[in-house]
This record gives C-alpha cells, structure tokens and sequence, in this order.
C-alpha cells in the first residue's frame, strides 16, 4: 500500500525528471526558486494529524496515490468535451481556460484587452518576468503549508492577471480550471497571480473542475491577490464539480488602503477539498468580506480555513460561512481573526451557522480570535442544528410533502449567501444549483 | 354528514394530557368560535386538526367529511382542505411568496386531479385575493413573511387562505396582536370566504373579533373539555363576566349547554 511518505520520496526523487521534461533554461532564475522550495517542502512533508492545522483533515489517508506531477496535456478533444459543463448562463465574461494545470489559448477568451495583461505563467517563466519572480520570492515563511512548497517547486502553469490603475472591468474574468482523467494519478500545480492596481473595480471567477474516477487528479493551486489603495475587488470560487477528485487550495491575498475584497466560496462536491484563505488588510480603512457555503452529501469532506490579518488600524471585517450537512459528509470550518498590535479601532465579525441533516454527518467548528489591541470590536459565533419543526410544519401545512418542505427550508438556509452575489447571472446559476429537484421554481 | 365531527378526544405532549375528551361537530355553512382562557387548550385543539406531530392523540377519533384526519400526514389535510391559519406565521428567507404559494396551490390542484395552473391564471388568481386583504401586489415579490409586521403576517395567512380555498379554516388567534383596521380587514377577508360548502373554526381570546366574524356557535373550552355552548350571545356573556362564572357553574353542577 502506498503511503504518504511513499507519495513524498517519489515526488523528490523524480523532481529532475520533471525539470527535464519541462525543459526551462538552466540560467533561468526559476531553478533555484524551484530547488529551495523542493527542500521546503522536503523538510515539513505532508502534514499528519498531529498537525494542529490538519487536525480534521487527514489528508494522508488521501494520499495513498502514487501521484505524479503531469507535464503533458494530451487532452485536447476531452477538454471540449467538459468545457460545457463550466458554462454559466447568460456570463458574459473574460475567459481563461486551464486543463491538466496548462493555459488553453484556444478555449479561451479575452474581451476587454485593453484593460488588464494576461500571460501564462509558464511564457512568464521563460520570459523570465520580473513581476512573476517578485512574487515567488514574496513567499518567505517558511512555516507555511508544504502544499504551497509543493506548488512553488512543481508549478507549471497558471494566470498572471494585472489590472491597470483607473480600470473597471465591465465583465468578470473567469477563470476555468479543469482536471481531466489520464491513465494514472496525477498531481497538478496551478500557480495564480493577481494584481489589481490603484482605483480600480473588477470581479474574478475561478471554478474547479475535477473529473477523477478510479485514477485520482490532485489538484493543488495557490493564489496570490493583491489588491491596490481605493479598489473593489469581488472574488468567486465555485466547487461543484469535484467529484472523485483532491483539491487543495491556497489563497493570500493583500487589500491596500481604502479597498474591499469581497471572496466567496462556494463548495458542494470533492473527496477532499481545503481551502485555505489568508488575507491580509495592510491599508488603513479597508475592509474584507468573506461569503462561504459549503453544502455536502455522501462522503464529501470539505475544510475552510480563513485568517483575516488586521494588519493596521480602522479596518472592518465580516465573515458569514454557512454549511449544509448530509450523508456521512465532514465539514471542517476553521476561521481566525487576527488584529495586530496597533491595529485599533478594528471591526471585525464573524458567523459560521450550519445545518446538519443526517445522523451521519460531522462538523468541526472552530473560531479564534487572536488580539493584540486594546480598542477593537471582534465578535464571533458558530452553530449548528437541524431544521426548525416548527418550519417545517408550516410549509406541510400548506400541502408541501416533507421532503420539498426540508428542500425548501434548506434552500432558505443557504439564500443568505446566494443573496451576496453581486453578477446575477452567476446568481442565478447558484440558485438553481441550490434549489436542485426542488419543486419551487421561477 | 358533519363537516368535521370530534368525539371524546385526548391528546398530551411531552406527557403532559392538554385535551381531555373534547366533542364537536362543525357543519358546512357553519362559523364555530372557540373561546377559552390561556391554557385551556385552545392551540392544541387547532394544532391536533393540523397535525402538528409533537402531539400525541391518546384517545378518540377526528372525522374529516366522515374520513379519519388521524390518520393522514399534515400535508395530505392540507390537501383535502383543511388549512391553518398561524397565531405566529413563519418566516422563510429567501422563498418568494408567490413562489410559496404556486407550489402549495399546485400540490392541492394535483391532488385534485387538476392541472397545475399556468402563469397568468396564479397571477390572476393572486392578484383578486390579495385585494381581498388590501395588500399591495409587492407582497408576492418578498421572502414569505420576512421583516413582515405582526398584521402584515396575519393578512398573508388569509390571503394564502384566500388562495387556497379551503373547506374547513381553522384560526388560531389570528386576531391576536392586531390593531383595529388589521383586524377588520381579516375579519371582512373571511366573511367574504365564507359560503355554504365552507366552514371557519375561529379560535380566540377575545370578544372582539367576534363582533366582525359571527359565529353561529360559541364554544367554551376549559381544562381541556368544551364545558359550554351557546350562541353568539354567549361571547358577550364572556367578555363581560370572565370565565369564573361557568367554573362555578360547573362546580355547581349546572347543565353544560344553555
């Protein structure tokens, strides 16, 4: 049987393969980047249950694969294949198509050219691009998760996405990222980089697909945003569509002054998804909004973990996560406030209710607060119950069976989320993605 | 065949017996008011008619155009024609009310055996019905009851009767919490419902609505039994002397029907 360990050493042994196969340029910077990240990676190895970080997340058991990291993308027919099953109705939208962890020019499409630069990372590597090595080297901890390491040694592809100063994108960006089947298991690292300038408003979609059957794809993808003084930025995650497949998502994301991120999750599919967000408010008066729904059936497992970084004074924070329990799903919901020393006059609150549905179903719920100024609002709260008899029966009263009663109470539950989403096409996708067989339609 | 005919019943919650041998028969046509002081069982009677499932029926029976209602799930009463008007309706984030409404009117037509109705014909139909509660065509567009005021949700419970055109009506202290022009148009609502294959049994603590909803028959309901009946005059007996008279009156032993 194979193990964690196992996964570790090959991946190690075989990274001169990998280079080989890519076949960059041995003066290119990028190889040392490659290198110190590897012994990174090789110093922490993948986290075991000790790890506070992983305590409900054991992500060893899912790696009993003898992952790969793919380097080729022979899926060309198959990506049309899928490609429908990532169409939003009625988007009108930039879009940028990745599969197997490799950009796809020909299923993508750039509207608005004047307004942003788009390069794949693996042209901006062989360009040796200034701003793409600025930011690898930004991440210096090395205490972070090793699947960052693991990402920054055998990163292959991704967006580099700049948005000028003074730009409002009229349509969202769209990111499309697929993982199709090839014989055996492959491991894919997905580099995305994000820049929004100075004054500007955009909105950013990314949705995951993993089409992993008996071969298993990890999908392990890191996203560094960063966010200019006086900008808007509105970032959505979709996860419908990940199967059998690993997910592992690593997000940072910096919001100068006077700024609001706004980030949504929404998950509902995945053997094993985490997704990992750090933002960080750096500029004095901005605020981060972060929206989740989580809603799992059968043995899905899906772990959010979010730190919002007050860094400096006068920012505001709010975090509403919502999880929808059945099966023998697991949900881990992991949210962190921190406000650093000097951050005064800081807002933040957060709120994670959840519904558990069946017997079977387990949440793990943990809020910290970690505070190092004295003038500051913080509050947080996690639930979980069942649905509301008395809701229940007020619908049944009406001639509704119980199972479109709990539908339809459950869709309630949810709306509070849905509602955030501010591009009404993608509303309306979710919406209907919620509201399923229910039998109240529009 | 009575409409509706209870006989000998009981039912307890949590252990506690709440109905202790309540008999009625309501006939269509017929306007029933169940009076009682707090804790006389009033909103347990009304729950049991509905199905509210955390009450356990420990004795008797409950006859629904000569069909037992015991039986049957709260949706299937609903769909033969019982409807429940909440003394704290619920709110549901998120459901339009229109939406809410087109679906149960749907499960009714279906159990029917009717079509379900197309667009225009709901619109149609909602529309008429709401100007019986003198509520404005945005109702249908807001989430069922949210942010809605103590008499906004009182209209919409009689506007989705309005809608749902039951046979048999049960009000649980609809009139509770509402100011004098909320209450008259509810009042005015049902009477404009109320026809001869109809029936309304209105459940409540006061005299007052009464003076707009008249009842054919008053019942008082103490201590989990009917301890008394009478006309529409009884109601105003009651709100003038209380309910001490006719404990004494039963402690005495007087005859329980005037």
């Amino acid at each position: 049987m194979i193990t964690a360990n196992d996964v570790k050493s090959k991946l190690i042994e075989n990274f001169n393969v990998f280079e080989l196969n890519l076949q960059e340029d041995e003066s290119n910077p990028i190889a040392e980047i490659r290198r110190e990240a590897l012994k990174n990676f090789e110093a922490m190895g993948f986290p075991t249950r000790r790890h506070e970080e992983w305590k409900y997340t054991p992500v060893s058991k899912y790696l009993k694969y003898d992952f790969e990291p793919r380097t080729f993308t022979d899926n060309g027919f198959a990506a049309k294949d899928a490609l429908p099953d990532a169409a939003i109705s009625g988007l009108r939208a930039n879009v940028l198509v990745f599969v197997n962890g490799k950009f796809q020019a020909a299923h993508s499409d750039i509207i608005e050219t004047d307004k942003f630069e788009f390069r794949d990372i693996a042209s901006a590597i062989n360009a040796e691009d200034p701003y793409l090595f600025s930011r690898l080297n930004a991440v210096i901890d090395r205490e972070k998760d090793p699947f960052i390491w693991l990402n920054q040694a055998y990163m292959r592809d991704g967006a580099m996405i700049r948005i000028k100063d003074r730009v409002k994108l009229q349509y969202p960006i769209y990111l499309v990222n697929m993982e199709l089947p090839s014989k055996g298991n492959y491991l894919d690292n997905v580099r995305h980089l994000i820049r929004v300038g100075d004054h500007c408003e955009a909105s950013i979609i990314t949705n995951y697909i993993n089409r992993s059957g008996e071969d298993r794809n990890l999908g392990n993808y890191f996203t560094q945003v960063e966010v200019g003084d006086h900008s808007h930025l509105q970032f959505y995650t979709l996860q419908y569509e990940l199967g059998n497949g690993l997910h592992i998502g690593n997000y940072e994301v910096q919001v100068g002054k006077e700024s609001t991120f706004s980030t949504f999750f929404f998950s509902s599919d995945g053997r094993l998804v985490r997704n990992v967000s750090n933002i960080i408010l750096r500029g004095e008066h901005s605020e981060g909004h972060m929206y989740g729904l989580y809603s799992l059936d059968g043995n899905d497992h899906c772990d959010n973990r979010t730190v919002i970084d007050h860094a400096v004074p006068d920012c505001f924070s709010n975090e509403l996560y919502k999880g929808i329990l059945d099966g023998n799903s697991v949900g881990v919901f992991n949210g962190k406030i921190m406000v650093r020393p000097g951050a005064q006059k800081t807002n933040a609150y957060q709120h994670n209710p959840n519904l558990i549905l069946s017997r079977g179903a387990t949440l793990h719920a943990k809020p910290q607060l970690e505070i190092f100024a004295d003038d500051v609002k913080c509050t947080h709260g996690a639930t979980s119950g069942q649905l509301d008899e008395e809701h229940l029966f007020y619908l049944r009263s009406r001639g509704l069976d119980a199972a479109n009663a709990k539908a339809l109470l459950t869709y309630a539950f949810a709306y509070e989320v849905v509602e955030k989403v501010k591009i009404p096409a993608l509303r309306e996708f979710l919406e209907k993605r919620i509201q399923g067989k229910l039998l109240i339609h529009d | 065949m009575a409409l509706l005919e209870i006989k000998d019943l009981y039912a307890s919650i949590d252990g506690n017996e709440i109905l202790k041998g309540v008999n009625l028969k309501v006939n269509k046509g017929e306007i029933h008011a169940i009076m009682g002081p707090n804790g006389s069982g009033k909103s347990t009677l009304a729950s049991v008619i509905a199905g509210r499932e955390e009450y356990e029926v420990t004795k008797g029976s409950v006859l629904f155009e000569g069909k037992d209602l015991l039986a049957l799930a709260p949706e299937e009463r609903a769909r033969e024609g019982i409807f429940l008007a909440f003394q704290y309706p619920v709110e549901i984030p998120g459901v339009s009310t229109a939406n809410f409404i087109k679906a149960s009117v749907n499960e009714i037509r279906k159990h029917r055996g009717e079509e379900p109705l197309d667009a225009a014909s709901m619109m149609r139909l909602m529309k008429e019905k709401l100007a019986l509660v003198e509520m404005d065509k945005s109702f249908l567009s807001r989430s069922v009851n949210e942010g809605f005021s103590g008499g906004e949700k009182k209209r919409n419970e009689i506007f989705q009767m309005a809608v749902m055109q039951p046979k048999l009506a049960v009000l649980d202290e609809t009139d509770s919490g509402l100011d004098i022009d909320a209450l008259k148009i509810v009042a005015n609502g049902v009477n404009k419902l109320h026809n001869e294959e109809n029936a309304f049994l209105v459940i409540t603590h006061y005299q007052r609505l009464l003076d707009y909803i008249v009842p054919d028959k008053v019942h008082v309901l103490l201590n989990g039994r009917i301890v008394k009946s009478g006309g529409k005059e009884l109601a105003l007996d009651l709100e003038e002397r209380g309910y001490d008279w006719i404990k004494e009156e039963l402690e005495a032993g007087a005859p329980q029907n005037s």
